[in-house]
């Protein structure tokens, strides 16, 4: 997996020692660049849908990297001011949970496990021993698909997972089990590597990138920690409340 | 089913909702027999606290009759009449196994609410702020009890409804305050505050073996309780120098140990308590805390600083003082599951009877009113009880 997910980008090399010609193609892609970005705003704005919105939304980003000089779209055509690599994005999350490590290996190993963990958020389709469908809640009633392979599985150890290829996200992941001291049980680390999208690069949603996977695997690891020591994870669903249908759903 | 819910600041209305449902294997439902009015929901009745969403159940001290179980529930029954500590709890991770249930692990399904304030998240209260918990609350026919062989205990035949309702949080909460001080024979406990959890601290600082209690409040009937009820000698603000005065009722010593039993929303009259109330009227702060820093002020050197009192993240705390007098500082919410039991057989043997908080005896229809008298004191409230 590291291979895959250390590799070198390759980077655009017009920026370096390139030719006076090259300004005026920069200009000219520039411009090119936050016109195309005007016309597919606008045409986003006029199919009022949800759809239209994250058009208009691409639009808007197409003029902003015109106006920047730099950006994913420069970078394709080989314009960008910038020399920016896509850096590979790690997350770790660490609890410590009543439970050996091979107990909750197995707990994890599982397939009823991660659906329920995930319940609300998404759903997790596990085809066999080694493959998984997952499917996230995004925003604008969007989701996020794709497919996971397990990559290590050492019992009572470490679990390790990749995403194949065809995911917007690429990215690895692995749950760590390391005996606490004393009788604590055992320390459990859940670990999230991400090659951001180039289109995500150097936008506003590439904060996010890390913030939302970060609480992702907190929630997971917290739901993990309360199914293994109680066998229930706690929830206020189905709450009386006085609003919509007079309670939570 | 009828609920009290919250609207917004001070926005409170008797509505219908759905009735709770089991939704965990360890759940049971309560039918609410007494439930009873708190300080600490003052805090977001008046906008204080954050994550409150218009249209939650409120109410977290009550008791009542189990009338359904989950498959897993192996120790409760139904037709059980048991009493609820506020703080729902696990038993199972660390802090239950060492009996700190206010920290429990495993019952805040917004633990992501706290985290950012608190570094890592509580237990689940009943009817709170979602940063809590979000779990529906007891001013209500119905509630749903998460993990009911921990959380319900049955109420001896003999301890009235009245008296076991406060042992859902008034009286452990007043009860570990007293813990903390560590009292010995010969001590003289100062508690600042007269409602329901300050008259509970008092009572248990005696039972704890306190040679002497102090009270101090403002409100004639409040001290009235306090010296009636509880045996405590009293103090009002308003009319004395607290710091001489205890100084003076304690040969000069101080307090062995202060106990503070008021909480974010306190009332002064001195300069420290009008700059309080200004920069929280400004939302500049969250906490009025005039009677905790007097108490720190008082406790002699090497004392006790006990803090039942719900604040959030105070500004000018008087570190200096706490450092160069020695004090020992305890704080928590309450760890109810670990006095229940020793506090119902108190209530038992007819050595603990709470039931003189109740002032007010309201039907749950007439809740919001209820919480008008509590919240403003009048007509020498000190606790209103609702009956479903």
């Amino acid at each position: 997996m590291d291979t895959t997910l250390n590799r070198e980008i390759e980077r655009p090399s017009a920026e370096r020692g390139a030719p006076p010609s090259a300004v005026d193609a920069a200009a000219v892609a520039r411009t090119a660049c936050i016109l195309l970005g005007g016309v597919v705003a606008i045409e986003g704005v006029r199919r009022r849908s949800p759809v239209g919105m994250l058009t208009a939304l691409a639009g808007a980003e197409l003029i902003r990297q015109g106006i920047r000089g730099q950006g994913s779209f420069l970078r394709a055509m080989g314009v960008s001011r910038e020399e920016r690599l896509p850096e590979v994005i790690e997350l770790t999350r660490t609890l410590t949970i009543g439970r050996s490590p091979d107990e909750l290996y197995a707990l994890w190993r599982n397939p009823e496990t991660l659906p329920r963990l995930l319940d609300g958020m998404g759903t997790v389709a596990v085809r066999d021993e080694t493959e998984s469908d997952w499917r996230l809640k995004g925003p604008l009633g969007l989701h996020l698909a794709w497919r996971t392979r397990l990559i290590e599985d050492r019992p009572g150890e470490l679990i390790a997972w990749m995403s194949q290829p065809g995911a917007w996200i690429p990215h690895a992941a692995s749950v760590r089990f390391h005996a606490a001291p004393r009788d604590r049980g055992t320390e459990v680390a859940l670990r999230l590597r991400i090659v951001p999208p180039g289109l995500l690069l150097g936008s506003p949603f590439e904060g996010r990138l890390r913030i939302v996977p970060g609480l992702l695997l907190q929630k997971l690891l917290r739901q993990f920690k309360s199914l293994a020591e109680t066998g229930e994870v706690p929830t206020h669903r189905r709450a009386p409340a006085c609003r919509g249908a007079g309670r939570d759903e | 089913m009828r609920a009290l819910c919250w609207h917004g600041v001070n926005n409170l209305r008797v509505g219908t909702v759905a009735d709770p449902e089991i939704v965990n294997p360890h759940d049971a439902i309560l039918r609410v027999r007494l439930s009873t009015t708190c300080g600490s929901d003052l805090h977001f009745i008046d906008g204080y606290l954050p994550t409150m969403r218009a249209g939650d159940v409120i109410g977290h001290e009550f008791m009542g009759e189990v009338v359904e179980i989950g498959p897993e529930v192996k120790r409760i029954k139904k037709g059980d009449r048991v009493v609820v500590p506020s703080f729902i709890v696990c038993g199972s991770c660390e802090y239950c196994r060492d009996e700190l249930y206010s920290l429990c692990d495993n019952t805040n399904p917004h633990a992501e609410l706290q985290e950012p304030l608190l570094g890592y998240p509580t237990a689940g209260i009943y009817g709170y702020t979602h940063a809590f918990g979000g779990y529906a609350g007891a001013h209500a026919e119905y509630v749903r009890v998460p993990f009911a062989d921990n959380d319900c205990f049955v109420v001896p035949e003999g301890v009235s409804d009245e008296q076991a309702l406060f042992i859902s949080d008034a009286v452990p909460t007043g009860y570990m305050g007293a813990e903390f001080c560590e009292i010995k024979p010969g001590d003289v406990v100062a508690v600042w505050g007269c409602g329901g959890v300050g008259l509970m601290a008092q009572k248990s600082a005696f039972l704890l073996g306190a040679e002497r209690v102090i009270a101090i409040d403002r409100f004639p009937e409040r001290l009235r309780m306090a010296r009636e009820h509880v045996g405590a000698e009293t103090l009002d603000y308003t009319q004395v120098d607290v710091l001489e005065a205890l100084k003076e009722m304690t040969g000069g010593r101080g307090p062995d140990a202060c106990i503070d039993a008021v909480g974010m929303e306190a009332h002064g009259k001195t300069f420290d308590a009008a700059y309080d109330r200004v920069k929280q009227s400004l939302r500049l702060s969250t906490d009025r805390a005039h009677a905790l820093r007097q108490a720190i002020m008082a406790c002699r050197k090497g004392g006790k600083l006990s803090i039942l009192g719900v604040y959030g993240l105070m500004d000018k705390f008087p570190m200096g003082v706490i450092l160069n007098k020695g004090l020992t500082v305890r704080a928590a919410q309450q760890h109810g599951q670990r006095y229940v039991p020793r506090l119902l057989e108190l209530a038992a043997r007819g050595e603990l009877d709470p039931s003189f908080l109740v002032t007010h005896r309201f039907s749950l229809e007439a809740a919001p009113e209820g919480y008008a008298l509590f919240k403003n004191k009048e007509d020498g409230c000190v606790r209103v009880t609702f009956a479903p």
